[in-house]
């Protein structure tokens, strides 16, 4: 049977169709590259997300810091994810790419800090 | 008060400044970037999504890491950065540009032969679409809730309407259906949403969000705080059909309408400006009509994608070059002309005598599958490339030889069918 | 005929209606009931048009009178009146009721003498009702009927505004007005001027008609030009215009900038402004106000000043002499970008006779600082609090005076709002002592020129207050200067450097569109503001072609920084910016 999925991994939103048959992936067609392929694949049979949001930083310029998961994590997870930033209170200086939080919420993917954030006064 | 003389001086310290400053100081010429915020980064910093850079990186950054990638070169080149400075004045002094500025350390001079202007765009005010009632607390604009709930942590209220079916609103209704908000609905005059349809996909059919096409938002009722809106549904025309208003109760109104250019400095001073575009006109290495004067980024346009942004950012920067060695202009320029089926189309004209391939970038106003992007003159055709599927909400990029175009000097017409 | 008589006259106009009325020392008390809220203001203003009518009391009902909103503010009044009653705070010669540009006025007039002076302003700060929403124009005073209250201050008040601007040290224009004469001037009455009379009538009976008003009224210097003249002085006047009136004394200023100035002034001079603060009733004895009772507590009083505006009338009954009921009339202005104002020398209007209902002494408007305004229309609205902009009005608008200008461009819009007027049925000024309690002196019904007329106002409202006895003792050391607000757009390079070398945040620039930096919005919360919408007020910040998009956060973390609350607690007027944070995760 075939599905339409919307690639969501880059704004050129290619609309890839997948062929599944006997619960095996046997066609897909409409990918704009390697990343697409992937999530194409994984879509039609355990759709992930990469999850962005923020948590409470201290010491820093802002009050909160960007996350995002390091891999994209189940959808159905998505949720937890989010539940499991709540109260968490990070301290500057952090750089890009620190793990905040391991193995988020059971999924095997970690909590990563998207930017560099110095150690700052308050303005 | 402090003098600095570079080659160039880069206003606005975004993706499209940042580029086109490491591009230049790769190339071997001293740049400073002029910044008005508080850091690099420009509206990339609020932007925690990812995304961004599959076109450049084959990666899909999110804003802040796509920044940090020319943040870090920029160091590593030691090209000087000047932070919460803001120009107030612009000025050509005897072949040169001269700019003033004021910062925490005192007023900085800064003269150059050179200006690449980078500063980005401003959201359009729900007074340019004339929405009805009073003025109450509780009204913002995608992108100002997006800044306040991602470097503030602050929510803008609990039940909020979204007007606005592009990318930014979408983004929004994401952030703040996950970070804590009661309600969300997003409401949209046109018969499905304008934003990217990855959009679609993540942001509001992931998540069930509730969202109302053909409809717009006729009075926002409310004196100190929002307390609903007045829904009114729209025809094809976008004309609203009497007899459907709809009282929604709601704390909160988003509006997510479009991005303006911010080109009045430029205007100001005299650039030509497209008023389709609502950006300056510009040659085929983005300089405006003002000697000298480049413009980058979305201040030529909304890009819907940071990497052609940053792709308009180094073209301009070898434009830049041939400027600084007083490479020869044409008498005439040629022109670049959108075809009915063009909403906008950027560069305007071609300008330089010796040059590479040339990138176009335009939006077409109309929705075609299997469309054919042609290039003619006089009935001829000249160039033509198919695209599997062309819409308004998406600006297409095409790269032709210089040589098709140079030598019309009646110019070339673009158009899509 | 008796008074009694004229009134009963005017009623017989509606016989099918169950109307009663009753006299007292002049003022009439309407009751009764009818269809609509037009018919309501209908009846109160031709009642008002009778000659010797001082005051329109009218307490005729409508249907959808909202009886039950009525109620609840009576109850909520009554609650805070028991809470606060036996609360005092202090005792002072004057309480002024009211910090718009009137209460403001009088405060500052009343500091130069040796007087203990409350100004109570019931929002979270000066001039948020009708004064911060008009068009800004200091009429002439040509327009006002002669023999009215309003012409006389009018006329006084708009001359003081140069040596007002001068010690007050708000910003303000005197670019005189143009009246233009088109062929739609007297296109209704066409029909009686045929042919060439017409243009004649136009371009030499009409305009002198206007001068001869003007003198009239007392306003002289007006001057008449025609032909290429008037393309000299208005270079984008409309095309077709036949001829125009010039009045040289028409000046320009933001409202609000004059009422703050004035209450930094009183301030400065020892006036106590207490913001926040509502009155809900009073304390009489004797037929004399003893105390103000308020949100706050009990102010002891010798004398009361009521410049309540859209409220005035509400408060006089509090007070226990009722002599006048405020019937709002709202206004809606259309504001564009700065890049405009290049189109515009002048206060500019038409002349269209008759005049239209709805946009009747409306016109477009330099502002001083360089914007341009278009308006105001004029309805009839039941609700006091009523700013809400039909987008139909706009359009309306941009319809009307579209035919004024040859070239103009409209699509730099940038705003439009709406203000309220507190027009009473006798429409013009009420400025006596009350008549029923002895300490009391009305400042009510200031509706347009009120602004022009409030130099005036102020002057004459102290005569009234001398005659009914308060002792004016001159303050030796009264300084009717107050210090400018220093502005950074204003400023020379060489003078930036230094002023930010002392101050660094002088450098911080957090509006792009209107050039504001961070000291001035500290200075503007050193000098009062405690909101983002006072901020604006006093800096210009959030004014421009973005409105807000880019500062309004920032201004709002200044705020939160500089009052030590919290981002999620920073009001915008009346009501927070923002409710709530992310995950629930306060700072």
């Amino acid at each position: 049977m075939w599905s339409k999925v919307i690639c969501v991994r880059c704004p050129r939103s290619c609309v890839i169709n997948v062929l599944v048959e006997e619960g095996a992936v046997k066609s897909i067609e409409g990918y704009g590259c390697g990343l697409g392929l992937e999530y194409a694949k994984e879509e039609v049979s355990s759709p992930k997300r990469t999850v962005c949001s923020t948590v409470k930083i201290v010491g820093g310029k802002y009050p909160r810091l960007p996350v995002r998961t390091s891999v994209p994590v189940p959808k159905n997870k998505i949720r937890n994810v989010i539940r499991a930033l709540h109260g968490i209170t990070v301290k500057a200086p952090v750089r890009r790419g620190d793990i905040i939080l391991s193995n988020v919420a059971d999924t095997g993917a970690d909590i990563v800090a998207e930017m560099d954030v110095n150690e700052e006064g308050n303005h | 008060m402090m003098e600095v003389k570079r080659d160039v001086v880069v206003m606005g310290g975004g993706p499209s400044g940042l580029a086109v400053a490491v591009k230049l100081a790769e190339m071997g010429r001293n740049v400073a970037i002029v910044e008005s915020g508080d850091e690099l980064g420009g509206i990339l910093v609020q932007c925690i999504h990812d995304g961004f850079g599959v076109k450049l990186f084959s990666k899909a950054l999110s804003g802040p890491e796509f920044a940090s990638h020319f943040i870090e070169k920029l160091r590593e080149l030691g090209a000087d950065a000047f932070v919460r400075t803001h120009v107030i004045n612009m000025e050509r002094k005897e072949g040169a540009w001269e700019l003033t500025a004021v910062s925490p350390k005192g007023v900085i001079r800064l003269s150059s032969k050179a200006i690449v202007c980078a500063t980005g765009c401003r959201e359009r005010t729900p007074f340019e679409i004339r929405v009805g009632g009073a003025r109450p607390a509780g009204v913002y604009t995608a992108g100002m809730v997006q800044r306040l709930v991602n470097l503030y942590g602050v929510l803008p209220g609990k039940r909020i309407l979204i007007v606005g079916g592009g990318d930014v609103g979408m983004i929004v209704a994401r952030h703040l259906y996950l970070e804590g908000a009661e309600e969300v609905l997003m409401v949209f005059p046109e018969p499905w949403f304008m934003g990217l349809p990855r959009n679609v996909q993540q942001c509001i059919l992931d998540f069930g969000i509730p969202f109302r096409p053909r409809t717009t938002v006729k009075e926002i009722i409310g004196k100190d705080r929002v307390k609903g809106a007045v829904l009114v549904k729209v025809d094809e025309k976008w004309q609203p059909i009497k007899g459907t208003e709809e009282f929604y109760p709601c704390d909160t109104v988003i509006f997510s309408i479009g991005l303006v250019p911010n080109a009045s400095k430029l205007e100001e001073l005299g650039a030509e400006m497209d008023p389709r575009t609502r950006g300056p006109v510009v040659n085929e290495f983005f300089e405006t009509t003002l000697r000298g004067v480049f413009a980058v980024g979305n201040l030529l346009t909304p890009f819907d994608y940071v990497d052609d942004a940053v792709e308009t950012a180094f073209i301009a920067a070898e434009g830049v070059s041939k400027h600084l060695n007083g490479e020869p202009r044409r008498e005439k320029t040629v022109p670049i002309r959108p075809g009915p089926n063009v909403r906008l189309l950027i560069p305007h004209h071609v300008e330089w005598l010796k040059g590479g391939d040339l990138t176009l970038f335009l939006r077409p106003s109309v929705e075609v599958e299997n469309a054919k992007i042609t290039i003619k003159t006089g009935g001829s055709v000249l160039y033509h490339t198919r695209r599997r599927y062309v819409r308004p909400s998406m600006l297409e990029k095409i790269v032709v030889s210089r040589s098709l175009v140079e030598d019309k000097d009646m110019g070339v017409i673009v158009d899509v069918e | 005929m008796r008074l009694e008589g004229k009134v009963r006259k005017a009623l017989e106009k509606h016989p099918d209606k169950n109307l009663s009325y009753r006299i007292k020392d002049g003022v009439v008390f309407l009751y009764g009931q009818v269809d609509s809220y037009e018919e309501w203001v209908e009846i109160g203003l031709e009642v008002g048009k009778v000659k010797g009518v001082e005051g329109v009391v009218n307490k005729i009902t409508w249907k959808g009178y909202p009886e039950e909103k009525v109620r609840e503010r009576e109850e909520r009044r009554k609650r805070i009146f028991e809470e606060n009653k036996d609360k005092m705070i202090g005792s002072y010669d004057v309480v002024i009721i009211g910090g718009g540009v009137t209460g403001t006025a009088i405060a500052r007039e009343l500091s130069r003498y040796q007087l203990k002076v409350a100004l109570l302003e019931k929002s979270t700060d000066i001039a948020t009702g009708t004064t911060k929403a008009n068009n800004g124009m200091i009429h002439a005073g040509i327009e006002a009927p002669r023999s009215t209250l309003k012409r006389k201050l009018n006329v006084k008040g708009c001359r003081m505004y140069e040596r007002w601007a001068r010690e007050l040290n708000f910003k303000y224009k005197m670019v005189g007005s143009v009246w233009l004469i088109t062929p739609r001037t007297l296109e209704k009455y066409k029909r009686y001027l045929p042919g060439p009379m017409y243009t004649f009538a136009l371009r030499y009976i009409l305009p002198y008609i206007v001068v001869f008003k003007a003198l009239l009224n007392g306003v002289k210097g007006v001057k008449v030009i025609r032909g290429a003249k008037i393309f000299e002085v208005e270079p984008y006047a409309t095309r077709d215009s036949v001829a125009a009136v010039y009045v040289p004394w028409t000046g320009i200023v933001e409202p609000y900038e004059v009422a703050i100035a004035l209450a930094e002034n009183a301030a400065q001079n020892g006036v106590e402004i207490f913001t926040n603060t509502e009155v809900v009733g009073f304390l009489n004895e004797g037929g004399m106000i003893r105390g103000v009772v308020t949100s706050r507590g009990t102010f002891q009083c010798r004398y009361v000043v009521n410049a309540a505006g859209l409220y005035a009338d509400e408060i006089a009954e509090l007070a226990g002499s009722p002599e006048y009921t405020i019937h709002p009339r709202k206004g809606v202005m259309v504001l564009f970008h700065k890049a405009t104002g290049s189109y515009v020398k002048h206060c500019l209007a038409e002349i269209i006779l008759p005049q239209h209902p709805r946009t009747k002494g409306g016109g477009i408007n330099p502002t001083p600082h360089g914007n341009v305004v278009w308006g105001p229309t004029a309805d009839e609205v039941p609700d006091k609090e009523d700013v809400s902009v039909d987008p139909e009005e706009i359009q309306l608008i941009l319809t009307k005076y579209s035919t004024i200008l040859s070239e103009f461009p409209r699509q730099k819009l940038i705003r439009y709002f709406a203000g309220v007027r507190a027009a009473t049925f006798t429409e013009d000024f009420v400025i006596r002592p009350a008549k029923w309690v002895r300490n009391l002196l009305h400042v009510a019904g200031i509706q347009s020129p009120g602004l022009a007329s409030a130099p005036a106002i102020a002057e004459y409202a102290i005569q009234k207050l001398r005659e009914m006895g308060l002792e004016l003792r001159e303050k030796p050391n009264f300084n009717p200067f107050r210090e400018a607000t220093p502005s950074l757009r204003e400023m020379k390079p060489s003078e930036i450097d230094e002023i930010i070398q002392k101050d660094p945040r002088w450098g911080h620039v957090v509006c792009e569109c209107e050039l504001v930096t961070e000291a001035e919005i500290i200075e503007a919360i050193r000098r009062g503001a405690r909101t983002t919408d006072a901020i604006k007020r006093r800096t210009r910040a959030g004014m421009g072609e973005c409105q807000g998009g880019r500062c309004m956060i920032k201004i709002a973390m200044i705020l939160s920084r500089e009052l030590g609350i919290p981002l999620s607690q920073v009001l915008k007027e009346e009501a927070p910016l923002f409710n709530g944070h992310v995950r629930g995760e306060a700072e």
